[in-house]
């Protein structure tokens, strides 16, 4: 026993001042549940659901990231107007910080960190430093933000405004509005290349998917769903950045296209209302969250076919991989 | 809005945003009002206007609305104009106005979209669409004195609730059906010239019926059928309770919005 403590001791000496090696990641596969409130914990291996976390903090758990070093997941809470972070070995809550008002869809930024969360209620981009716990204010956008992008470098965050139609440049680290690109009605979510050239933007009630050039800050390319039900939603880029999936919602597909042409190359059924993806970090495995039928579809990416679709809880709305770390590469956007 | 400024100055500026060109007043965008500017419709067309100059001050546009008390006072710059309940017939203003976007925003009376004007655009559904919701409803469940509404303050999906949200974050009252389709307007005169890149009134009257996916919180494209009607789902209601939407699934294709009410032009 009173080793026991000695070692204790030590441990918590050390703890406290040598930075601990951050530890393996778990490749395990988080779901937000938009209206049951939970996230569901899905092992890579089995593709059973290992855990439900029933207290996340609060309620409408949507947009999903991890920290710089992989080690908390964060959650936006639209309700309750807050980010929880999620220990993703123990696989339950840490604690909360604010989020800003009705936070949905963020991205954390490669270089500081720091959370930039869309604030759907008062049409801003909110920066977050998730550390300190503290909201360092907010940069107004069109009205209804969502999906919100950083280039590899962080020079560029790029955000979508779902109820203004545009997408919004906005520079980094001075947080100035550099662009506003008018593309196709309702954009929801947007994806970047990896050398952080090009961006992927769909647009629900368009139907369309649009190719953005960051630098000329253009419209260089646009495909309209010819699906009369295609509600386009997220947006993926395979390994070689050869295909894009697409979620399509009303229409329960995941679509591929040719990333170059945008022609459709294959289209894959899924379970009813398919929003959020997420590509595991070697994108071989496409994950979907399919809101009316409450299950995750997995795509192998190579021979496009679902693999395993897996019950989860009330309307999934996003889904994340654990198995990279922002610090050392690019997310599998 | 003033919720916008609230929310900022209570977070704090992290970065001013400079947007660029502020309009000068012959380029301000002009749109008039015919009605009660006490009612909810006039607070409809204003929530509409606020998020017009929101989009449109990112593209260097601005929007200014006037109620007037009748079509004679109408400003020779306006580039449309609202017709609601309360107003004159959107009929009469439309002939008395061929230059100009009309939007009859208050009547449901089919023969006002027979009438088929070039630049008569009605938001409000008719009385026709109203009636085959509710019987297409009434072939699969015999629910009794139940309504067909293009708006409902109940009605959260498709970004609807957020939209309601943000009339009683200005309004502290639910957005009424008057007071959306004076919002709808107001928001297409925006999208119109902010996509047409014009401050012309027939430049806007070629966009609107040209409209493949106008976006209103219903989760379908919205457009102009020939006689000037846009083309909606309805909500069925009864009481305050929203018992679900229209077209109905099972009894006609769901995405075929011209299963509601009358299509085509008389004449």
């Amino acid at each position: 026993m009173k080793i026991k403590h000695w070692c204790l001791a030590i441990g918590l000496y050390l703890g406290a001042t040598v930075p601990v090696a951050a530890e393996e990641l778990t490749g395990r596969l988080f779901v937000s549940n938009e209206w049951d409130h939970t996230i569901s914990v899905i092992d890579p291996e089995t593709w059973e659901v290992i855990k439900v976390i029933e207290d996340v903090g609060g309620q409408r758990p949507r947009d999903m990231g991890f920290s710089r070093d992989g080690t908390k997941l964060y959650v936006a809470l639209g309700i309750d107007d807050l980010i929880a972070i999620i220990d993703p070995y123990e696989m339950e809550l840490i604690e909360t910080i604010p989020g800003g008002e009705d936070p949905e869809a963020f991205t954390v930024h490669p270089e500081t960190g720091h959370i930039y969360v869309s604030n759907e209620a008062t049409a801003q981009l909110m920066q977050i430093d998730p550390e300190a716990g503290e909201l360092k204010g907010g940069i107004d956008v069109g009205l209804e933000p969502e999906g919100v992008v950083s280039t590899p470098d962080g020079s560029i965050i790029a955000v979508v405004s779902e109820s203004s139609h545009m997408v919004h440049l906005i520079s980094w680290p001075d947080h100035e509005v550099v662009a506003n690109i008018l593309v196709g009605t309702r954009p929801r979510e947007l994806t970047v290349t990896a050398d952080g050239k090009l961006l992927y933007v769909t647009s629900e009630v368009a139907g369309e998917i649009s190719i953005i050039d960051i630098e000329s800050r253009e419209i260089v390319k646009n495909h309209r769903f010819s699906q009369r039900r295609a509600r386009p939603k997220d947006v993926r880029l395979n390994a070689d950045e050869s295909l894009v999936f697409v979620s399509l919602g009303r229409d329960n597909t995941v679509a591929v296209l040719d990333a170059e042409t945008l022609e459709e190359v294959d289209l894959i059924d899924v379970g009813d209302r398919p929003w959020g993806l997420a590509m595991n970090r070697e994108r071989t495995l496409l994950a979907v969250a399919n809101g009316e039928s409450d299950d995750v579809s997995i795509i192998d990416t190579e021979t496009r076919e679902v693999i395993k679709d897996i019950y989860v809880g009330d309307s999934p709305w996003g889904v994340i991989f654990h198995d990279f770390m922002v610090e050392k590469e690019m997310p599998p956007r | 809005m003033s919720r916008i400024g609230r929310s900022s100055a209570a977070i704090g500026w992290l970065a001013a945003v400079t947007l660029s060109t502020a309009a000068t007043a012959d380029e301000i965008v002009q749109i008039a009002f015919i009605g009660d500017d006490s009612g909810d419709a006039y607070q409809g067309a204003s929530m509409g206007l606020d998020e017009i100059n929101r989009a449109g001050g990112f593209l260097g546009f601005e929007f200014a609305l006037t109620a007037v008390a009748d079509h004679e006072q109408i400003d020779d710059d306006a580039i449309a104009v609202l017709v609601t309940v309360d107003g004159a017939s959107a009929g009469d203003v439309a002939g008395a106005f061929p230059q100009l976007a009309v939007f009859n925003t208050g009547s449901d009376d089919d023969a006002l979209r027979a009438l088929c004007r070039d630049n008569l655009f009605s938001i409000m559904p008719s009385a026709s669409m109203r009636s085959d919701a509710i019987a297409q409803w009434q072939q699969q469940a015999d629910d009794e004195d139940i309504s067909a509404v293009a708006h409902h303050h109940r009605f959260r999906r498709y970004s609807s609730g957020d939209l309601n949200g943000r009339y009683v974050e200005a309004f502290d009252e639910p957005m009424t059906e008057s007071a959306w389709t004076a919002f709808v307007a107001v928001r297409m005169v925006g999208d119109g010239v902010t996509r047409t890149t014009s401050r012309e009134p027939d430049a806007l009257i070629e966009h609107l019926w040209g409209l493949e996916s106008f976006d209103a919180s219903k989760g379908q494209p919205l457009s102009f059928r020939e006689n000037g009607q846009l083309r909606q789902p309805l909500w069925i209601v009864q009481g305050d309770d929203v018992l679900g939407e229209s077209p109905v699934e099972g009894v006609v294709d769901p995405d075929d919005l011209d299963t509601l009410g009358g299509v085509s032009c008389s004449k």
